[in-house]
């Protein structure tokens, strides 16, 4: 930096340099003032001051940079190596002084100055503020190699020039910020435009593809950006694709981007805009980019309300370029645009697919639409509508419905369908319509109000053909009032002879006691009694067509149920006494009033009591009544002959007594139970019966509180008497039930299983089957699949659908090959024919224990789980053998040998693993079955000691009693019993 | 002795209810059919009436309707109604018609009289 620099130029050494040095300073205030620039500024004051009638030789000009705080080398001469542009920190070196208090400071001798930065090294410097007003703009610095080289003289001339330049300065400055002003006004205008234009653009069309490159395109076009893209988001998929672009080296259209791939996936996340300095150098970069020659890009989210539906960017490629503050805005505003543009789109085509489905659904729909206006013109119809009026569709639009299809009879009830439509109510009803050729057609109407946005746009009319069903209808019910015709003359023809057997023989008889004829009393008896019967028995068959028909209606009253049953009892006393039997009544005190057929209950009852008076002699009778939750339980119990249990099978079917002889011996019709069981299940209850042989029967009717909600329906039932409920269910029997309409197959499945020491019950067909399942709850049924009437899957699927008897496991036996629908259906196996005696048998082991199975050891330490457990496989008809530990249970196994062990392993005295010891040790048990139940999940070590010692290994925690019964089933079914053997 | 008129189409049922009555010590009176009925019973004298419902010309309901029309005031009949149908509602339709009992065919002859008894007995 050090120059050879002219001596200081002694002030006012004469006249002569005085003039040329005023006339060098008009000079630089008229080159000072003619700048545009304040480079310009800077350059006029260092060159005027270096004109040789001036004669400074290093002078600098420093402009503050008041955001930095530094200052900024506008123009200098003298100091040849420093570089324009060069920037001092704040507070540093000398010149740093007038920024500071705005007045000029002079050192004569800066080597005395620790602040001074090394320049020249040694002399003197003034530093003169540049002042507008109270603004210090920069400094001027005038230096000389001589120490105190500066004077009055140069004092005022360095502060004038820097008065004249602050000023300058000062004014260019005004003028930038106004340019400035001027040309931010402009952009907004510009702005505003564009975005007009794309809201127009918006409006004017709806393809979508189009609309978003308009916007991209002005988004570019404003922001005088290089190239630009618009992704679409959808937000099920998590993928953004790229649905417009502007300028790209390729054209990316159709590129899918994950969410947070790349700027546009990460702003669809943050909802926010992000501004990238650089690209090429920006981290998040997407693979998919890496050839693009973006510089400083800015990304918006296309955001509807808070969800993302897309992004936009627009980048730089010049390295220089930035986005302003103005711009990011701008973007934002497009992307509005964009997502409000997306969202129409969007919903657009939604109503369309909704517009599609619903045409599609009206033109091919078999009911006969047609839309009118609010004047009642038709607008539109449906080929149905085409069809069953047999008018084309251009021949109705336009017309008046009414005139079309009515006729001067129909036409009042079809206006004031039309009428009651236009009030904006749905109007239904039958009538009849006619049609082009004048015929007319039953029709079921649907007038419907069209409403859009609140407003009635015209109304709907929906027409469906019921011709057919109507006539139908008719003719079945002319059917049904033809056949209770029948039935009511029959049983009138009947009756009317059998008024006269009876009445004559009555006569006769009374005669015949009157002269003394009494040898002929008894067959007058016996003629009177049989008409009597033939009267019982039209009367039970009327009763019973009528229930077959559906034609006995129930008369629901609510009555109190105490009164009634004492009413039937005092009609039945004589019918008691006559053979000699006691009659107690006892009603519960809560029993109450009950909604049902006060008649029918008094016919149930009736019947049933009569029943058991006929049925014992020298006897009791007793009439039971209580309430069970939402059921009341009626008990008819006798002490008279009783029933085997293939008698009870067949007990409730028509004409069925107990045993052909005994309608000789007890009279009756043999309907009787049959009408009191349809009678029950048509007040929605049941009646079951249970009898000894030789001790007596005892019936049980259970009638709902409210006949109108059947007992399987009502929640209450099961709320309030669950438990009492269950315990009173029949527990399951220990028979197997045989479903099979082939009487050889029966047969052979019936020794099979007789000869397993089952007990076996038949049935013939499906029926009957699912009646004696109902009756007997057999342990276990075998259903065949071809059966004439009801097939084997119907039985299977009836069987499943009763909670009652849906645990029942069911075998099919069949030549039918179809498992899948068995065991979809619930069947627990499936046999094909011809029948294989020794899987049959194994198979039915498997579901139910037998008597020959023995009996089932629970050895367990838990009191609690021990008697649950053997409570459980009572229940199930098992005989139980319980040890709370592995002595007592080798003392219980020396005297009985069980067919199954139940094991638990960890218990005092002698643990499960001990037992097993032993009892492998034993050649004479240790094939008896164990399935251990145990609490703790077995080692390696464990299982080593278990190994194939035991049956099953079943964890506690899971164990419920189903599982239970069905691990000790298949368990005790691979032990073949001791003599079967 | 109280006369019963017997208004029932099927001769053998009219013989055999009409001796069985006589023996009980009525006094019966014979129609045929529901005109006859009718036509008798306006003619007086009187003091029951059993009427079957199945008629020919004139039913029982339709000639019990005609009978109670004509009653003047003060005067009332008792009238049985009898049905071999023993449908639910025949009783309801009896008792409509304007009978004041009802019973069902075949008759069961102490239950009959019992219900003539008890309306004889009840005043007029």
């Amino acid at each position: 930096m050090a120059q050879a620099r002219k001596a200081p130029r002694p002030p006012d050494s004469n006249t002569a340099g005085l003039a040329r040095r005023q006339s060098a300073l008009l000079r630089l205030s008229a080159s000072i003032a003619s700048a545009q620039t304040e480079a310009e500024v800077c350059r006029a004051v260092v060159d005027g001051l270096h004109d040789e009638a001036i004669g400074y030789d290093f002078i600098g000009v420093f402009l503050l940079d008041p955001a930095a705080g530094e200052r900024v080398l506008g123009a200098s001469v003298g100091w040849d190596d420093i570089p324009h542009g060069m920037r001092i920190p704040r507070g540093q070196g000398l010149s740093a002084r007038p920024l500071l208090d705005g007045t000029l400071h002079y050192t004569p001798d800066v080597t005395l100055e620790p602040e001074y930065v090394a320049g020249l090294g040694s002399g003197s410097e003034i530093d003169v503020p540049l002042r507008a007003g109270d603004d210090v703009l920069g400094v001027l610095v005038v230096e000389s190699r001589e120490p105190d080289a500066f004077g009055p003289v140069d004092r005022e001339i360095l502060t004038a020039s820097a008065q004249h330049a602050a000023i300058a300065l000062a004014r260019i400055r005004l003028i930038d910020e106004q340019r400035r002003l001027a040309a931010a006004e402009r952009r907004r205008a510009d702005e505003r435009q564009a975005l007009l234009d794309t809201i127009t653009d918006l409006s004017g069309s709806l393809e979508l593809s189009r609309l978003l490159d308009a916007v991209l395109t002005r988004a570019v076009t404003l922001l005088d950006a290089a190239g630009g893209e618009l992704a679409t988001y959808d937000d099920r998929t998590g993928e953004l694709v790229v649905a417009a672009n502007h300028n790209m080296t390729e054209d990316s259209r159709g590129t899918h981007l994950k969410v947070n791939e790349g700027a546009m996936g990460l702003v669809v996340t943050t909802g926010e805009q992000m501004m990238i300095p650089d690209y090429q150098t920006w981290a998040g970069r997407s693979p998919q980019y890496a050839r693009i020659d973006a510089r400083a890009v800015v990304v918006s989210p296309l955001m509807m309300g808070r969800r993302a539906v897309g992004a936009i960017n627009v980048w730089h490629e010049d390295p220089k370029r930035t986005f302003s503050e103005a711009d990011c805005r701008l973007l934002a505003l497009f992307g509005q645009q964009a997502a409000i543009a997306l969202e129409n789109a969007r919903l657009f085509a939604a109503a369309q697919r909704e517009r599609q489905y619903f045409e599609v659904l009206v033109r091919n729909s078999p009911v006969a639409i047609v839309v009118l206006d609010v004047n009642h013109h038709v607008q539109s119809c449906n080929p149905a509508f085409e069809h069953l009026y047999g008018y084309a569709q251009r021949e109705v639009i336009g017309a008046n419905l009414d005139d079309l299809i009515t006729t001067p009879e129909t036409r009042s009830q079809a206006v004031s369908y039309t009428v009651q439509a236009a009030q904006s109510r749905t109007v239904q009803g039958i009538g009849q319509r006619r049609r082009k050729d004048g015929s007319m057609v039953d029709v079921e109407v649907l007038a419907v109000p069209v409403i859009v946005d609140g407003v009635r746009t015209g109304m709907m009319g929906l027409y469906h053909d019921v011709s057919e069903l109507l006539s139908a209808q008719q003719v079945a019910e002319a059917a049904n009032s033809a056949k209770s015709q029948f039935l009511a003359n029959m049983s009138h023809e009947l009756r009317t002879p059998l008024n006269a057997i009876i009445g004559y023989s009555e006569m006769l008889e009374e005669d015949a006691t009157d002269r003394g004829h009494g040898d002929y009393v008894p067959d007058l008896q016996k003629i009177r009694a049989a008409g009597r019967h033939l009267l019982a028995l039209i009367n039970d068959v009327l009763d019973l067509s009528k229930i077959e028909a559906g034609k006995l209606e129930l008369y629901l009253e609510t009555f109190d149920l105490t009164t009634a049953i004492k009413d039937v009892a005092t009609t039945v006393e004589p019918l008691v006494a006559r053979r000699t039997n006691t009659l107690t009544v006892h009603c519960a005190s809560d029993l109450g009033a009950i909604r049902s057929d006060l008649t029918r209950v008094r016919q149930v009852l009736l019947n049933l009591l009569s029943n058991a008076s006929k049925f014992t002699e020298h006897g009791h009778i007793a009439l039971d009544a209580e309430r069970r939750g939402a059921a009341v339980v009626l008990r008819v119990s006798d002490t008279g002959i009783g029933m085997t249990a293939e008698q009870m099978s067949r007990l409730f079917e028509p004409f069925s007594q107990a045993d052909t002889t005994t309608s000789r011996k007890y009279g009756g019709t043999g309907l009787g139970l049959a009408i009191t069981r349809r009678f029950c299940e048509l007040m929605g209850g049941d009646v079951s019966v249970q009898s000894d042989m030789g001790r007596g029967s005892t019936f049980t009717v259970r009638l709902p509180v409210d006949a109108s909600i059947p007992l399987g329906e009502a929640p209450a039932a099961t709320a309030t008497g669950a438990a009492p409920e269950s315990a009173q269910r029949a527990p399951r029997g220990t028979a197997v039930l045989i479903i099979d309409d082939d009487p050889a197959a029966r047969a052979i499945t019936h020794r099979v299983l007789a000869r397993e020491g089952y007990e076996v019950i038949e049935a013939a067909d499906g029926d009957t089957g699912l009646r004696l399942a109902r009756e007997r709850r057999p342990a276990l049924i075998t259903l065949d699949i071809l059966m004439p009437g009801m097939d084997g899957w119907a039985v299977l699927a009836a069987l499943k659908a009763d909670p009652d008897i849906a645990g029942i496991p069911v075998i099919l036996q069949t030549i039918v090959e179809d498992r899948n629908m068995g065991f979809a259906l619930g069947a627990a196996e499936y046999l094909t024919k011809p029948i294989e005696r020794k899987r049959l048998a194994s198979l039915v082991r498997r579901h139910v224990p037998n008597k020959s199975s023995g009996p089932v050891l629970v050895v367990e330490d838990d009191e609690h789980t021990r008697t649950l457990y053997a409570r459980t496989l009572e229940k199930a008809g098992w005989t139980v053998l319980q040890a709370e530990n592995g002595r007592v249970a080798l003392e219980r196994m020396a005297a009985a040998r069980p067919a199954l062990v139940l094991l638990d392993l960890m218990m005092p005295e002698m643990d499960g693993f001990e037992f097993l010891d032993v009892v492998r040790q034993d050649e004479t048990r240790r094939d008896i079955p164990v399935v251990v139940i145990t609490a703790r999940t077995l080692s390696p070590d464990d299982r080593q000691r278990l190994n194939g010692g035991v049956e099953r290994v079943l964890q506690k925690r899971t164990l419920h009693s189903e599982a239970l019964l069905a691990e000790v089933r298949a368990a005790a079914a691979n032990a073949v019993p001791q003599h079967v053997r | 002795m109280p006369t019963i008129l017997l208004v029932e189409d099927n001769e053998m049922n009219r013989d055999m209810l009409s001796r069985r009555l006589k023996r009980k010590g009525y006094d019966v009176a014979l129609a045929v059919d529901g005109l006859e009925g009718v036509t008798m019973a306006l003619a007086g004298g009187h003091d029951l009436i059993l009427m079957d419902m199945s008629l020919p010309e004139l039913d029982g309901w339709e000639a019990t309707r005609r009978v109670r029309e004509a009653e003047t005031a003060g005067r009332h009949v008792p009238i049985i109604g009898l049905t071999a149908h023993a449908m639910s509602g025949d009783r309801e339709k009896a008792l409509a018609a304007g009978c004041d009992d009802y019973d069902t065919k075949p008759v069961e002859l102490d239950r009959l009289l019992g219900k003539i008894e008890a309306l004889l007995a009840r005043p007029a």
